[in-house]
């Protein structure tokens, strides 16, 4: 399950590189034409006992500031949930990880995750959800 | 605890109402309540305070108010209908709160750096609410039982939430 979710996760970021790309930077090279970051969203899952963690990751090709709205959304037999992260971030070159939501899901409970990425000029969002089976880990 | 008691502040043993105030550094506010339609409101400013309340009954409603650094802020209510709501203003602050019984509330917030809150309830038709702001703040919430709700706010960087539901 945690390959396909990695699987499913490649398969959604790809596509947003080139537009993130195309969207954010600040820098101008010599010829006038913008110079931008790559940036990529990402939200990581990683399964952990009864739940699963998930983190939204900033990773830029280089130093990019900005701010971020991290949110997930959790609904199940014994209630729902909702936990919103924001604040402002900066990144060198490379990954930083935003925010972290650490989720407990009982049987048959579900989430979703957005992070949004905001710097001078771009933006940029991904998503996922789970548990992909559709059945809560079992407590 | 006997730091807390030579200190000059507040020291409250209070039977069904309460109400507390320092302003200093050092001061512990311990407040029990029995029986039904309590109140308790503690309020502290300084360092390192620490206010414990105690309630059992139902419709009770307690309420810490902190401003400082490395305050702790402890309540347990035992019962239906109750209410606790905790406003911490500083750095490194603590907070916890434990209720058990059916329709509780449990509010809390804190703005600062590295605060630390905690939530466990265990009954039906609960409610934690959780609001952080600044940075390195981190928030656990736990509930047992159904029709729970969990809202956790935080802004900054660094925070961490965890929430776990679980229906039994």
């Amino acid at each position: 399950m945690r390959t396909t979710i990695w699987k499913a996760i490649f398969f959604l970021a790809v596509p947003l590189v080139p537009l993130a790309a195309a969207h954010g930077g600040a820098d101008r090279g010599g010829d006038g034409k913008a110079e931008f970051p790559e940036v990529q969203c990402l939200i990581r899952s990683t399964s952990i006992d009864a739940g699963v963690r998930l983190e939204g990751v900033v990773v830029s090709s280089g130093p990019l500031s900005g701010s971020y709205d991290f949110q997930v959304r959790k609904i199940g037999r014994a209630g729902s949930s909702n936990s919103a992260q924001s604040g402002d971030f900066g990144v060198g070159r490379g990954d930083e990880t935003v925010g972290q939501v650490g989720l407990g899901l009982e049987r048959g409970a579900s989430y979703d995750a957005e992070l949004v990425l905001r710097w001078d000029g771009g933006e940029t969002s991904c998503a996922t959800r789970g548990p992909e089976t559709g059945k809560g880990a079992t407590r | 605890m006997k730091n807390l008691l030579m200190a000059a502040g507040a020291f409250a043993l209070i039977a069904t109402s309460g109400i507390s105030s320092a302003l200093a550094d050092g001061n512990g506010a311990w407040i029990q309540q029995y029986g039904s339609y309590n109140a308790e409101a503690s309020a502290q400013r300084g360092k390192r305070n620490e206010a414990v309340t105690y309630q059992r009954g139902r419709s009770n409603e307690a309420r810490t108010v902190q401003e400082g650094q490395r305050n702790s802020a402890n309540t347990t209510q035992e019962g239906r209908f109750n209410r606790a709501f905790t406003d911490q203003l500083g750095r490194l602050n603590f907070s916890v709160t434990g209720q058990s019984g059916d329709s509780n509330d449990a509010t809390t917030i804190q703005t600062g750096e590295g605060n630390i809150s905690g939530t466990g309830q265990i009954g039906s038709g609960l409610k934690a609410v959780t609001e952080q702001s600044g940075n390195g703040n981190a928030s656990g919430t736990i509930q047992a039982g159904h029709g729970h709700q969990v809202d956790t706010r935080q802004v900054g960087t660094g925070n961490v939430s965890l929430t776990i539901q679980s229906s039994r």
